[in-house]
């Protein structure tokens, strides 16, 4: 039983507050001894996402054309066998929906939905929308560090007209963006677009007294070429581009920057070895290196726009599988030196990776991550 | 400074789109409410200094800190050893001279006022006194930025309104089961109402409920109740025509004297000596997620507001009450109550340019109620007589 047929051919209306797109990574995990493993996707199409999305206090009409095209997509009729050699009316047809901030037009099924009518003329519609073959070859952000392939740089000389010269790729620096200076944490703020082509020099105007010294190199990954699988308009997002600085050298994967929220609570299962020669008398051994590997279940409430889409981004370019930096709580991670503690899970830095994630837009510029960080011990 | 007297606090209604007309109020208020959460992130107030300078180099010196040539410092921070981790965005400022506690009673000093970004791996600090800070010390730093709050769900406001009933404000403004358009999908109207009180203009008013009361001898007076998500904004242009407004003329307004109470009688009071009339409704709002942040602050104000739940409740006080409510009163008796206002009915003329009333409009508007009775009552003291009193209740889809 559907509702009366309307001729609506796409959804006009806007998810209400509270909406959430949830993001999972199929992977594959090869362990090895000690707690090691190493991670790789299933294929280019491993990243899910679906957006549970609610539109609220409909009208009986706005309800009908939400149902009616939802409903539409799986009328079935006689099959046709095309010239070319398929049947042209077998398939669900994904459509095309921007959900919300942050995210851009992407194609939907939706194969699960509710209608909810509270009163006359109030309707609730909440939906399930798959995300079609989204593939992670549409990921294109680089890593810690150069990549020559995808990053530009800036040589940026004098004061106070500063000149940018561009080299290796195209820059696309929205105003806002930040941008770090060579072999330094000193960051500087773009007041105004900076978006021109390799090989050209032009004035660059950056949020610093006019003595401020600012000659140098700069890494930019803000390119033409970025790229985000979900994420609209991704280069208005900025982070530490070189890889991270540390007294023993640099490492070669990304931090991840941002704090959860203040409460957290860490249920620690530390792996061990069982004997089974007996099932009334059971002796325990210890399991090997890394055997308390944490699950960190964070959250990170009440984000700004901007730094939910940072955070968004960061997540989606790890691919649910890429390991990154993360400092938990204060009171984690070894504060000896790596020479006294060598031992890999009582290192100072510990790695993660995060195969799922979720995010819902609570209100205007408030929104909410949660996160699962899996702790993956380096080698 | 200048407070302004009542009689130059106007309040004016209108239908979104449409002129309106000042309101003849005795009180009225504005308030707005927005529930807040405290944006808190780990260990947000933990100062932890990684190295001094702009990261060139990560190995921690301890330092000297001397008022007089020492005393300024660029910290990197983040653990000993790195890699440094930036400010907490949790804070919506850390203002100049914010100090930072370390262990042993020694401080440092933010040197600058700073506004979290994300990227603020670098900070500028100064000290007060002299003192070596070792590497030990220097992870263990304690200070108090200002919170940065977030709104969980929609500000909202709400305007009360005591005022006096008339023939234009009732059917305008306070209608709430009021049908527009019967020939349309949805006849209910969900209108906004746009207004002033004083020079502050609001938008995006709903009404939620209206009340009032008769009473022999006396006039009758009503309140009133808004929801408000819309903006308020200062506006002088609401005083140019409220002194030479129709609310300056002779009001025709309830009066208790002729008004009419009908269907008392059946419930069993023939003398009725009050006379209760309530209607409310439940107002919720649509607000939808945007696409593009930028360009679009249209989410604070919602595209719908609905009603629903609309509840009327009379209830007459009088000599007796409806003794076979006990009896066969099972799933509600059915009470009919109809209340017909009128003005006084009389007039008194003068000349143009001497005080001349006319209050002679008659019957203003006639409130129904066919509902249920839900709660009798009978009680007497000993200063009184016995009184009865009846509610009915009435629901409306």
């Amino acid at each position: 039983m559907d509702v009366k047929h309307s001729s609506s051919n796409s959804i006009n209306f806007r998810p209400s507050f509270g909406s959430q797109a949830s993001f999972s990574a199929d992977i594959n995990s090869f362990k090895q001894g000690h707690n090691y493993s190493q991670r790789t996707t299933k294929g280019i199409n491993s990243l899910n996402m679906i957006a549970n999305l609610n539109f609220n206090q409909l009208t009986d009409e706005e309800s009908n054309q939400l149902l009616s095209f939802l409903q539409k997509q799986f009328y079935y009729s006689p099959q046709e066998y095309s010239n070319e050699g398929f049947f042209t009316n077998k398939r669900i047809t994904p459509f095309a929906y921007q959900i919300f901030y942050p995210y851009k037009s992407l194609n939907f099924n939706c194969l699960t939905f509710n209608h909810e009518k509270e009163s006359f003329n109030i309707n609730t519609v909440t939906a399930e929308f798959k995300s079609i073959s989204p593939s992670i070859l549409d990921s294109v952000e680089s890593g810690a560090g150069m990549n020559n392939q995808i990053d530009a740089e800036l040589a940026i000389s004098g004061s106070p007209n500063r000149i940018a010269s561009v080299s290796n790729n195209n820059v696309s620096l929205p105003k806002n963006s930040y941008i770090f200076k060579s072999g330094t944490y000193k960051s500087f703020r773009v007041k105004s677009d900076f978006i021109k082509n390799k090989d050209s020099s032009s004035t660059i105007d950056l949020d610093v007294s006019a003595t401020e010294a600012t000659d140098g190199d700069y890494l930019i990954n803000q390119t033409d070429l970025r790229h985000s699988i979900f994420i609209d308009q991704p280069n208005t997002c900025s982070y530490y581009p070189y890889k991270p600085q540390t007294s023993d050298g640099e490492l070669d994967y990304r931090f991840f920057d941002y704090r959860p929220n203040e409460t957290f609570s860490l249920q620690n299962s530390p792996k061990f070895k069982q004997s089974s020669a007996s099932d009334i008398y059971q002796k325990y051994n210890k399991y090997g290196f890394n055997p308390n590997l944490s699950n960190l279940n964070l959250t990170f409430s009440a984000r700004s726009n901007v730094e939910a889409k940072n955070i968004l981004l960061f997540l989606e370019s790890h691919l649910g599988y890429k390991k990154f930096g993360f400092y938990f709580d204060y009171t984690y991670g070894s504060n000896e030196s790596n020479s006294i503690h060598s031992t890999p899970h009582r290192k100072k830095i510990s790695t993660f990776y995060c195969p799922e994630w979720s995010h819902s837009f609570i209100y205007n510029d408030n929104h909410q991550i949660s996160a699962t960080f899996l702790e993956c011990p380096s080698l | 400074m200048t407070f302004i007297p009542y009689e130059n606090v106007p309040l004016y209604l209108a239908p979104d789109g449409a002129n309106g007309e000042y309101i003849f109020a005795e009180s009225a208020s504005i308030s707005v409410n927005q529930p807040l959460n405290t944006n808190k992130q780990l260990n947000d107030n933990i100062f932890r200094i990684c190295a001094y300078g702009d990261g060139s180099n990560l190995t921690y010196s301890s330092r000297n800190f001397n008022p007089n040539t020492l005393s300024k410092a660029s910290v990197l921070l983040g653990p000993v050893g790195g890699p440094p981790q930036p400010l907490p965005t949790s804070y919506i400022k850390i203002e100049k001279d914010t100090k930072i506690t370390f262990p042993g009673g020694k401080a440092l000093y933010f040197d600058e006022t700073i506004i979290p970004n994300g990227h603020d791996y670098i900070v500028s600090v100064y000290a007060k006194d002299t003192f070596n800070l070792s590497e030990s010390e220097a992870q263990n730093g304690y200070f108090e930025g200002i919170y940065k709050y977030s709104s969980n769900s929609p500000i909202q406001g709400v305007m009360d309104v005591n005022f006096y009933i008339n023939h234009e404000n009732l059917q305008t403004f306070f209608n709430i089961p009021e049908l527009i358009n019967s020939s349309s999908l949805s006849p209910i109207n969900e209108g906004k109402i746009t207004g002033f009180l004083g020079e502050f203009c609001f938008h995006d008013a709903y009404l939620k409920s209206l009340s009032f009361s008769l009473s022999p001898n006396s006039l009758s007076q009503a309140s009133a109740s808004f929801d408000i998500y819309g903006k308020l904004k200062h506006s002088s242009t609401v005083n140019d025509s409220y002194f030479s407004s129709s609310l300056y003329r002779q009001q025709s307004i309830p009066h208790g004297s002729n008004s009419q109470i009908i269907g008392a009688s059946t419930l069993g009071i023939d003398h009725p000596i009050a006379f209760d009339y309530n209607i409310s409704v439940d107002r919720n709002a649509r607000f939808e997620c945007p696409v593009d942040v930028a360009v679009n602050d249209n989410s604070l104000t919602p595209t719908r507001v609905t009603k629903s739940n609309t509840v009327i409740s009379m209830s007459i006080e009088g000599e007796s009450l409806d003794t076979d409510l006990l009896s066969d009163g099972f799933n509600g008796k059915s009470g009919h109550l109809s209340a017909s206002l009128y003005d006084l009915n009389y007039s008194s003329f003068g000349d143009s340019t001497t005080f001349s009333e006319n209050n002679t409009n008659g019957l203003m508007h006639t409130f129904e109620c066919k509902g249920v009775i839900t709660n009798q009552s009978l009680s007497v003291d000993a200063e009184g007589h016995l009184v009865g009193s009846i509610s009915v209740q009435q629901t409306v889809n």
